[in-house]
Formats: structure tokens, C-alpha cells, sequence
């Protein structure tokens, strides 16, 4: 069974239409890419799919269950987490704090526990510590635990938004433009913990303009171009697609980059 | 790096440096029991203030909500005391407990709806909240008696035992504010608290991190509620008098310079603010005429000069060595 299913999916805005009966399927393992130019509508199927934008038609299912229209939290819950395009940190509190906070949905101390903190509390704390760090070291910010969010270059605050959403053990992870504002290396680096993170079991989608992290890091590829879906199979057949090829235009050596 | 000697020093003073709020705050309420006279009052009210302030700071700091109408809920704290010792002859502490119940019941009924509005929405509804409460203590005279207000109102006590001298009030004060210090700490530093400070630091990402903004807000609103309805409850029983005046306007703008001046979103902040606002007057009281000058520029001179309030302090001197550290970091290592 696959994933997420996503089934003639629309939303207009006015008289736009920017995502127009998009249907694709994610596969329960790998890494699958959203791609196309710019004002495609890849941001907006991202929100329409994590709840916080309502489709104006079509369906989407996460691993078989219909989640159009859910409240973002509640897809969360189910297992769904996704980064934002803009860097969406806890900016006033530390690295770790803010991978601690995405350990929520994987622990379940209330007001009561806080107040009276019974062991159990403790070594949920304990465990939530513990976890946050190897996160961290993860992402390669281990050393940085106690650095506001804020301060740190804007490279590893997407690193540190990676490692809070993996806090929170998601099925599937949605990855909105990670590499946007990244240096070579930096997107190197990206590429590789993507990898790792699909090899540990987690499926990953994400959306990317960088076409050289996509070719490496890319199971399966979807092409959308003004809203539609012009093109989906692996990295190599949507490379040599005509449709594609036509839609980036200028951009063919950007494709063979 | 971590380890160099130099940065466990500097670690040591940053740790006493958080802690001075606290250690000074309990030395200044030491020889105000010592010293006993006048300062005793200003000093209980002041604890009493903090009370309130560090409910507020659970909403607005930790959760980054705005009300306005937190005098509502210490209004009805204080007249349930009021009015069901004098009226019903209960027990101060059992009027006290439904003061505060009856201020969670009013937080829930005005918070479900009003805290799904964003920003200033809830503002508005909550300065609606403080105003219509108001009125009803003016105007609801058959219960709260109006202007005229309610006095003989027993001291805080169990059984026969009461706490009636000053010094005594005053160290009972201290204890439940140091309570309501350690629950408001403990609930920061638990899942509770990061929850809470998601919701402040950006709603979008605590929601696509599953947590239930509208609920935690909700519970936020209700915990401020509280310690309000506790604060205003103390505030009659310790008075012994209570009026409308004392439940106005005035209260949620001491509050808000208190929260500002003492430092936002800081555990030991609504502390510092209430001693700070509760006895700069006092100590510009030399000033004669010009004292509420010289009381206004002090104020405005901490808001320029610590922004973060004067308990934050010491963390931006511990914020500035991290920050030093991070560009340093960045630079020496080129993966």
C-alpha cells in the first residue's frame, strides 16, 4: 500500500488555478520529489496535503485513510510532518529545546505530571533528553545544543527544522525546499542525511529546486508545471522526458546540472 | 572549548547571576519582617502583585497571548471571598477555593470561544471581559454593595487559627508565592511548558508538530485565571476591605509594566517587576512633587536599557557568550 495517495487534488485562488487536478502516488520507502519552475504549485499542493491550506477538490490518503480538509495537528498526529519553506524555528529558545519540543506527539506528561512529576514524567524527560541530543548529533549539531535558534547560520537552522520534525518519529516527512539558501557543501551534506533518513524507514517527499539534490537523493520524481502534473517515474525518465524538458526551457542545462 | 576553565567560571557567575532575582528578593523581605512598620504593606502587596504577575506571565510570556481582562478574574476571586465570608459566614479558605473555581468557570466560558480569534481579537474580548466585570461589582449592589464595597473580612486562617499580624501575613504570603514560582517553573521546563512556548514561538510550526494550539492556549488562559482569582482573593482577606476600584483598570496596566519591567516570558521576572514597581515610588518619594516623574523616567530608562526586562539580565549576558561561540564555531569548521 502506498503511503499517500493524492487524487485529483485542486485548489484555486479567485480565477487561478493553482494546483489543477494533481493525482500521484507515494510509495511506503524512498525518497520521492516534487519538482517543477517556479509558481508551479508546489507549495501549495505541500500545504493542501499537511491540512493548512483546504483543497477547493480532490482527495488525499494517508496510508489508506482520507485526511482532505484535517486540521494540521491532526494529521500530524497520524504521522505525517512537514518543514516549511521559510524556516519555521522556535527562534528565542535553544537547538535542543526546539528538537525536544518535537518529541510532543511521542510523549504524553500533561499539567498534573509537570507539577507533581512523577517518575514515569522523569524518565519520559529523561528519554526525551536523550533523544533530542542524538537528533542533534544527527544533523551534525550536537555541539550547538545550548546556542539560541536564532543565531545559528541559516544553513543548519534547516538542519536543526529537520531534526524537530524527526523528533516526532513521522511515517512520512514532507521536506519543503530544504536546500533553498544552502551553500554546495551544505547541500551535499542534505542530500546525505535525506538518504538516511529514508534508509531508516522514514518515507520522505520533498519539494526542491535544486536539481542536483534531486538526482541524487530521488527515488521518484513528479513534474508539475502551472498546477499539473506533467510528468512522474525515476529521476533518468523524467529527465529525458520531452514535456519536461520543454517546461524548463532555458533550464536543460539546469536539468544536466 | 566547553571545558576550559575560564567558561566553568564564567559559567558559575551566569548561574548566580540568574539566581540574584530570587536570593535578592527574599533578603528584601527578610529586613522588611526585621524592620516590620509601613514596608510590611508595600511588601505585601507586592508578593500579592506577583502572584497575579506570574499568572499573566504563563499567558503572555510562555504562551505569547495578550489579555487585558485579567482583572476580571481577580475581581471575582476577591468578591467570592468577600462576599461569602461576610454574607454566608463560610470559611475564608473554602470562599478562596470557589473564588478560584469560579474564576476557571468564567475563563472557560470566555476563553473556548475568544482564544480560536488571533491577536487583537482576543485582546478586544478580553478588555470587554475586564470592564463588564467591573460594572457588575458597581452596579450589582444588593450582593457587592457598589462604591460603598465590603469591609470585615476575616484574615486567611484554618479552623480558629488565623494569621492576623502582619509579619505573619507576610511570610504566608511569601510561601504561596514561592508555590506559585515553583509550579510556574516546573511547568516551563516540562512538555507542558515547551508546548506552551511552541504556541508563542510559532503556531504554524507547534501544529505541524501536532500540538493542539487552541487547547493550550485555553489551558494557559485558565492557569492565569487562576493565580489571578488566588491573587485578588488574598488581596481582600489581607485588606480586609474590597471595592471596585480595586479590581480596575489600573490593576492590568500595573500588571503589564510589572511583567515588562520585571522581564517577560522569565520565570523569576513577575518578581522582580512587582518589587520594582511596588517600591520605586517609594523610593522616589524625596522627589516630592516631581516623584511620579522621577518614577516614569526610571521605568522608561529600564525599558531602554533592558529590554528584556531585569531578571533577563543576567540570561542575555549568558546569551551573548553562546552567540559568540556559535560564530566563532561556524567559522573554524568548514565540514
Amino acid at each position: 500500500m502506498s503511503r499517500l495517495r493524492v487524487h485529483d487534488l485542486t485548489r484555486q485562488f479567485g480565477g487561478l488555478t493553482a494546483v489543477d487536478r494533481v493525482t500521484f502516488e507515494v510509495p511506503s520507502e524512498g525518497v520521492t520529489a516534487v519538482i517543477g519552475p517556479n509558481g508551479a504549485g508546489k507549495t501549495t499542493l505541500f500545504s493542501m496535503i499537511s491540512g493548512f491550506l483546504e483543497p477547493t477538490g480532490g482527495r488525499v490518503f494517508f496510508e489508506g485513510e482520507e485526511i482532505t480538509g484535517i486540521a494540521p495537528e491532526r494529521i500530524a498526529v497520524r504521522g505525517l510532518i512537514r518543514t516549511f519553506q521559510l524556516v519555521q524555528l522556535f527562534q528565542n529558545l535553544t537547538t535542543l529545546e526546539n528538537v525536544k519540543i518535537g518529541r510532543h506527539l511521542r510523549t504524553r506528561a500533561g499539567l498534573l505530571a509537570a507539577l507533581t512529576r512523577p517518575p514515569s514524567a522523569r524518565r519520559e524527560e529523561a528519554e526525551v533528553e536523550a533523544r533530542a541530543r542524538e537528533l542533534l548529533a544527527f544533523v551534525g549539531l550536537a555541539d550547538q545544543a545550548e546556542v539560541t535558534a536564532s543565531v545559528l547560520p541559516y544553513g543548519r537552522q534547516r538542519l536543526l527544522e529537520i531534526a524537530r520534525a524527526m523528533a516526532a518519529e513521522p511515517k512520512l516527512l514532507l521536506l519543503d525546499e530544504p536546500a533553498a539558501g544552502l551553500n554546495h557543501d551544505e547541500t551535499e551534506r542534505l542530500g546525505g542525511i535525506i538518504r538516511q533518513i529514508a534508509t531508516r524507514g522514514t518515507t520522505v517527499l520533498l519539494i526542491e529546486h535544486d536539481m542536483k539534490l534531486v538526482m541524487n537523493t530521488a527515488d521518484r520524481v513528479v513534474v508539475l508545471e502551472f498546477g499539473r502534473c506533467i510528468a512522474q517515474g525515476s529521476p533518468q525518465a523524467v529527465q529525458q522526458d520531452p514535456a519536461v524538458i520543454e517546461a524548463y526551457l532555458g533550464g536543460v542545462e539546469m536539468l544536466h546540472a | 572549548m566547553t571545558s576550559s576553565p575560564s567558561t566553568i567560571s564564567r559559567d558559575v557567575v551566569s548561574l548566580i547571576l540568574g539566581q540574584a532575582p530570587v536570593i535578592l528578593a527574599g533578603a528584601l523581605i527578610a529586613y522588611v519582617l526585621v524592620s516590620g512598620g509601613y514596608f510590611v504593606a508595600v511588601a505585601g502587596f507586592a508578593l500579592i502583585y506577583a502572584i497575579f504577575v506570574t499568572g499573566l506571565n504563563v499567558f503572555m510570556g510562555f504562551t505569547g497571548q495578550v489579555s487585558f481582562g485579567q482583572n476580571a478574574f481577580a475581581a471575582i476571586g476577591g468578591y467570592a471571598s468577600a462576599v461569602l465570608t461576610t454574607t454566608y459566614g463560610w470559611e475564608p479558605l473554602l470562599a478562596l477555593a470557589a473564588g478560584i473555581l469560579g474564576a476557571l468557570l468564567c475563563a472557560l466560558v470566555i476563553g473556548y470561544p475568544t482564544l480560536r480569534l488571533k491577536g487583537h481579537y482576543l485582546a478586544m474580548a478580553t478588555l470587554a471581559v475586564g470592564l463588564i466585570v467591573y460594572e457588575i461589582c458597581v452596579q450589582w449592589d444588593s450582593v457587592t454593595q457598589g462604591y460603598t464595597g465590603i469591609s470585615g473580612i476575616p484574615s486567611l486562617g484554618i479552623g480558629a487559627w488565623e494569621v492576623n499580624s502582619d509579619r505573619g501575613q507576610l511570610i504566608m504570603l511569601s510561601i504561596i508565592l514561592a508555590l506559585c514560582m515553583g509550579a510556574a517553573a516546573c511547568m516551563r521546563y516540562s512538555r507542558f511548558g515547551r508546548a506552551l512556548v511552541a504556541v508563542s514561538g510559532s503556531e504554524e510550526a507547534a501544529r505541524a508538530l501536532g500540538i493542539d494550539v487552541a487547547r493550550y492556549k485555553l489551558l494557559a488562559f485558565l492557569i492565569s485565571a487562576a493565580y489571578a482569582a488566588l491573587a485578588g482573593s488574598l488581596f481582600v482577606h489581607i485588606v480586609g476591605f474590597v471595592s471596585p476600584e480595586v479590581f480596575g483598570m489600573n490593576m492590568v496596566i500595573l500588571g503589564f509594566t510589572m511583567l515588562y519591567v520585571g522581564g517577560i516570558g522569565t520565570v523569576t521576572g513577575p518578581l522582580v517587576g512587582a518589587i520594582v514597581v511596588n517600591l520605586l515610588p517609594e523610593t522616589f518619594r524625596a522627589f516630592k512633587d516631581y516623584q511620579d516623574l522621577a518614577y516614569g523616567a526610571a521605568l522608561i530608562l529600564i525599558l531602554i536599557y533592558a529590554p528584556g526586562g531585569l531578571a533577563a539580565l543576567a540570561h542575555a549576558w549568558g546569551g551573548r557568550r553562546l552567540r559568540n561561540d556559535a560564530t566563532v564555531k561556524s567559522v573554524e569548521t568548514p565540514q
